[in-house]
């Protein structure tokens, strides 16, 4: 059964939106849910094969000089072209929606409380 | 006698052959003495394993043809007879013998051969050595046979694998490339779609962004026209208000298609007067339909109801679109806008309405694309005569949400007419809004005490001197956030109270709240909020905290007047120009109850609002500090950074306007605008973020 859940990391320097994200995925009870601080932890981890991977845009707040989520997505996207990357980031940037449209992202979420909806239907979708 | 001669010969031969060699004469006489001759005809010697059964034979001359269980004792000499092998039950089927002229045989009973040479066991030894060189030999040339057999069989089914193998890769190399473009085609049509969405996302926020200042150009312009500017000013003023009033009707435009193709579009259902909205039309384009020369003319069927239910402003905004359109595309003749009633059933009222004109007209060709985005009749439509050509689209959209369907016919030269139906609720007399103030409208209002809270300084000037226009002797005493409002409502006697609804220090509605529960014999004065956003759910926020009406912003001066002549009417239920919500509104929850949302939130799990909560207090606990800091030292990329990272926190527990304003502080720190207010707004994030503090910790506390 344990095999069954969806395999997902979540990748957010933000401790409060990566808890409450994981804890409503957890809830449902169909995700096995991994969160990461920083983008360079999650990479390590590639190898676990995720089904999909929640990525945040800002990743440098609490580690200075990690890698940003763009940064981070094209690496992923080089090595393992087929993960979904759902790229999150909050509103106010245009361009970097486009950004990580460009290079990979299968969909880009801005980030309040809607975007949990918005998650869960992504990743049924995928 | 001619026996034992024959025997003595046979003996002889025997003696010849390899295996009796060295055996004593006396055993091959005897030998020889059991031996019966046989003679076969040449070609024609058959040893068949079924008959012989227990014989043995010796072939003495010339070679036989023996088959598998019989048993052969060939003289080697005599030919190619493999004889031995017949002894094998699993030996080949047959042999292949070539019989000379004189094949002859001897032959003799198994039993007694071996009984005869039973006691020489050299002899035996030798038949057996013999037989078994032979068995292997035979054994390896089977196994070679079955193992090239083998081989070739393994070969062939390698081949045929490998053929198989090629064409399933094949196969599977099509299978992946139709689902890699499948992928493709999917990741594809998602990206168009983000990006559609970004757009529109974009278009939204830009359109509203621009509209603020918008708001001042086209204020002032309208102060400055009042002013007696001097002629040439004058012409540059026109060109001004002009140009501001093409941009907004391109931003509104721009900011209905928005919203159409979000699907956030909704009509308000409210009392609506034909007449009235007809009428409006026609005061709207009288003046530029008079410059071209065009008679605009308005039939208006007395049978419609005089009152319908409907949305009074999107309908007007249709036929404000045609008729303008119509105006616009005719250079001289007529544009006529009609009104028909078509039917009455019960309490309901389908209306005919239609512009027609003797304009320009269209092709075939181009009436098929009358109504997509952004398209006119040419692109050369569009330096002659302007326009987002959105107009339309939005009008056929618009229509269709009251339920009807625009239509047009038309032919080049010959104008055209655009039509609709629509079925609309009677409604009654009172449901409809009160007409235009009258002009005179302006003296009740003389000599009105207002109390105008705004922190925008622009807005403030523009609102300032729009009422002294407006109203004469008004008086208008000014503040700039909810806190000056409130010490100036206790310090002096006010008519009316005009507050803006977001503001630092405090907001207008806690100073309004402040009001409402003040002591003071004038806490119930009318309170009017002037709103960026009129949403029923901000007006339903503006009621609930005690304000009386909204006025949109950028406000129009027969609104503004509207809701002051309606605020201090005496013995008059307030009412502003915006439509109150339901008065059994549901109650919304309480922004201000931090808690109640993280509880809802979480299903009030006791664990998971402490663990929340615990977040809350460490990420947005330690930025308060750094914000100081910043602050005091005047470091914006600090205050930036640092703004940035606690916003999301107050957006994850509910707390939309401190994120609003974190988002505030956020873009005046980035952009180096409004910096005079900076400072008062990272005082009041200051102050919410230590209240909110408080509140958490005094949970935290009470829940251990």
């Amino acid at each position: 059964m344990a095999d069954q859940k969806k395999k997902i990391f979540v990748v957010d320097d933000d401790k409060m939106f990566c808890t409450m994200l994981s804890d409503h995925l957890e809830d449902q009870g169909t995700y096995a849910v991994t969160s990461f601080g920083t983008g360079e932890e999650c990479l390590e981890r590639l190898d676990d094969a995720p089904d999909a991977i929640i990525l945040d845009y800002y990743l440098d707040s609490n580690v200075p000089g990690a890698k940003n989520g763009l940064e981070i997505l094209q690496i992923i996207h080089k090595k393992s072209p087929d993960l979904k990357v759902i790229m999150l980031s909050s509103q106010e940037h245009y361009g970097i929606a486009l950004q990580t449209i460009a290079s990979g992202a299968v969909y880009y979420v801005i980030k309040d409380l809607k975007s949990f909806q918005e998650i869960d239907s992504i990743l049924e979708e995928l | 006698m001619s026996n034992s001669i024959q025997t003595s010969a046979l003996a002889d031969k025997l003696s010849q052959m390899d295996i009796f060699h060295s055996i004593p004469g006396d055993i091959l006489l005897d030998l020889a003495a059991q031996c019966r001759i046989e003679e076969f005809e040449p070609h024609a010697v058959v040893f068949h394993k079924d008959e012989p059964g227990q014989a043995l034979y010796l072939i003495l001359e010339g070679s036989a043809r023996v088959h598998e269980g019989d048993f052969i004792v060939a003289n080697m000499k005599a030919g190619t007879c493999f004889g031995e092998m017949a002894l094998l039950d699993e030996g080949p089927r047959s042999m292949s013998v070539s019989v000379n002229e004189a094949s002859r045989l001897a032959r003799i009973d198994r039993a007694v051969f071996f009984e005869v040479l039973g006691d020489y066991p050299g002899v035996m030894q030798k038949i057996v050595g013999m037989l078994t060189r032979r068995l292997r030999f035979q054994t390896d040339k089977t196994l070679e046979q079955l193992r090239r057999r083998e081989e070739e069989l393994s070969n062939q089914v390698a081949a045929r694998t490998a053929e198989l193998m090629q064409q399933k890769e094949e196969a599977d190399q099509l299978r992946v490339k139709a689902e890699e473009e499948k992928k493709e085609a999917e990741k594809q049509r998602l990206r168009a779609e983000q990006s559609e969405r970004a757009e529109q996302q974009f278009l939204a926020n830009m359109s509203h962004e621009i509209r603020t200042p918008m708001n001042a150009v086209m204020g002032m312009t309208n102060l400055l026209l009042q002013k007696n500017p001097r002629e040439d000013q004058l012409r540059y003023l026109h060109s001004i208000r002009q140009s501001s009033d093409a941009l907004l009707v391109i931003l509104n435009d721009i900011l209905d298609i928005s919203k159409i193709q979000a699907g956030k579009l909704e009509l308000e259902f409210t009392g609506l007067r034909v007449d009235a909205i007809l009428e409006q039309v026609r005061t709207t384009l009288q003046f530029r339909a008079e410059e071209k020369g065009l008679s605009l003319d308005v039939i208006f069927d007395p049978n419609i109801p005089p009152v319908l239910t409907g949305d009074p402003v999107r309908l007007q905004q249709v036929m404000l679109n045609l008729a303008g359109n119509a105006v616009k595309f005719t250079e001289k003749g007529q544009v006529s806008l009609l009104a028909r009633l078509v039917e009455k059933q019960g309490d309901r009222a389908r209306v005919y309405f239609e512009v027609r004109d003797t304009g320009i007209g269209m092709t075939p060709q181009q009436l098929e694309v009358v109504f997509e985005s952004f398209r006119q009749a040419s692109g050369d439509t569009t330096r002659k005569y302007g326009g987002t050509g959105l107009g339309l689209t939005i009008s056929k959209q618009l229509v269709e949400k009251f339920g009807g369907s625009l239509e047009v016919s038309s032919s080049p030269g010959d104008g055209s007419v655009f039509w609709f139906e629509i079925t609309l609720d009677i409604g009654k007399e009172s449901e409809a809004k009160p007409a235009e103030p009258a002009m005179d409208a302006k003296d009740a209002l003389r000599g009105l005490r207002i109390l105008l809270a705004e922190d925008n300084a622009l807005n403030r000037i523009v609102a300032v001197e729009t009422l002294e226009m407006l109203i004469p002797e008004v008086q208008v005493h000014t503040a700039e956030n909810g806190r000056e409002a409130l010490d100036a409502f206790h310090a002096h006697t006010f008519d009316v109270v005009l507050m803006d609804v977001t503001m630092p220090v405090m907001d207008g509605l806690e100073a309004t709240q402040a009001i409402r529960a003040s002591d003071s014999p004038a806490r119930d004065i009318p309170v009017i909020a002037f709103t960026a956003s009129v949403t029923k759910k901000e007006v339903r926020r503006c009621l609930n905290n005690g304000m009386n009406a909204c006025v949109p912003k950028p406000f129009k001066e027969s609104e503004l007047l509207q809701a002051l002549l309606s605020a201090t009417a005496p013995g008059q239920v307030l009412s502003g120009p915006i439509v109150l919500p339901e008065t059994s509104a549901p109650e919304v929850a309480d922004d201000s109850d931090r808690l109640a949302f993280l509880k809802n939130l979480t299903g009030n799990n006791p664990a998971r609002i402490q663990k929340y909560l615990g977040l809350y207090l460490e990420s947005v606990g330690a930025g308060l500090p750094r914000i100081e800091a910043a602050l005091a030292a005047g470091d914006r990329e600090e205050l930036r950074k640092v703004v940035h990272t606690v916003k999301p926190q107050f957006r994850m527990l509910g707390m939309e306007e401190l994120a609003e304003l974190a988002q505030t502080i956020e873009t005046q720190a980035v952009e180096s605008i409004d910096l005079d207010t900076l400072p008062e707004n990272v005082q009041r994030l200051l102050a919410e973020i230590r209240d909110s503090i408080q509140v958490f910790e005094a949970y935290l506390q009470s829940a251990d």
